[in-house]
């Protein structure tokens, strides 16, 4: 995904799952920091990958290979901030780090996106 | 325009470039129960389009090295129904591109009764005995790349792809009914890239 400044919330309904391997469900990548150039963020690192959220209502799985270990009911997958120093999902209850895909698994569906949009000429 | 049951294969950049329809039908425009298959690029790709909703649906594309379908036009709402993207780089790619008001209007993508597979195992980049020049990472879908300006819908050379570009807009978000992912069962393929 090329998406410095934001990627927007996603919902899915009821999705089917077949023959799906826990590890090879999502993957959000980390930004790339080439992003921290004048023309996009300055010398900051861009933060739209570290603030998605994907919806998952009432996901469902069969075949013989299931996820195993992953909710049943809605949950969300967020982004793992890896900034030195910053704290995000793992402050944030019934959210478990899975690796693979650089992203918690939340059980709740009480994760939104707050956005500020500034009015300045520059922004 | 009326493209119905057609098949392309074998072309370079994509197997279709057309206009889509808006969602009550209302256009001319028709595009309907098409494939593309082995194609270097796009199995379809929309025209950009300013509609309040416009809509691709009952196409098929399978081993494609960019995107089944390629939506990202200036509509309020893109939206594709019944695609299906077999074995392909980026899966289904339907993006919102409309400069609006975050807090006023949010430009949707949505896919509704989409199928996503992985690769094929019967058919798969690099088989026994071939020369492994062409393992390609697979992407189920990817998630709304909201731009405020637009996503390609052509281009006079092939300067990069894909054609859906960054971020940009604050507005915006994907809606994915009822979708099935099929055959996902292991993060790397059969030639070693990520899936």
């Amino acid at each position: 995904m090329k998406s410095p400044d934001y990627v927007p919330y996603s919902y899915f309904y009821n999705p089917k799952f077949i023959n799906q391997a826990k590890e090879a469900l999502a993957f959000i990548p980390n930004p790339d920091q080439g992003w921290a150039n004048p023309t996009d963020c300055v010398e900051f690192t861009c933060t739209g990958l570290y603030n998605i959220v994907i919806y998952i209502e009432n996901p469902r799985y069969s075949g013989d290979t299931i996820p195993i270990g992953l909710p049943t009911r809605t949950f969300s997958i967020i982004s793992n901030n890896v900034e030195e120093g910053s704290i995000s999902a793992q402050a944030i209850p019934n959210c478990n780090l899975i690796d693979d895909w650089n992203a918690y698994a939340c059980e709740t569906d009480d994760i939104g996106t707050l956005i500020f949009d500034s009015k300045d000429p520059d922004r | 325009m009326v493209a119905t049951g057609n098949v392309v294969s074998g072309s370079w950049h994509h197997g279709f470039h057309f206009t889509p329809d808006r969602c009550d039908g209302s256009t001319s425009n028709k595009f309907e129960n098409n494939v593309a298959h082995s194609v270097s690029g796009y199995g379809a790709i929309a025209k950009n389009v300013p509609n309040d909703c416009t809509e691709v649906k009952n196409f098929w594309s399978y081993k494609v090295t960019e995107a089944a379908l390629m939506l990202g036009g200036p509509s309020l709402i893109n939206r594709a129904t019944n695609v299906h993207s077999i074995d392909t780089r980026y899966g289904i790619a339907v993006h919102t591109a409309a400069d609006h008001e975050s807090s006023l209007i949010e430009p949707r993508a949505e896919l509704h009764n989409c199928k996503v597979y992985s690769e094929l195992m019967d058919n798969m980049d690099c088989a026994p005995g071939q020369v492994c020049d062409h393992c390609i990472d697979r992407t189920g879908m990817v998630l709304n790349q909201a731009t405020s300006q637009k996503h390609d819908d052509f281009q006079i050379k092939w300067p990069k792809l894909p054609l859906f570009k960054g971020s940009g807009n604050l507005s915006g978000a994907g809606y994915y009914y009822d979708m099935e992912f099929i055959g996902f069962t292991s993060k790397t393929t059969t030639c070693g890239s990520r899936q």
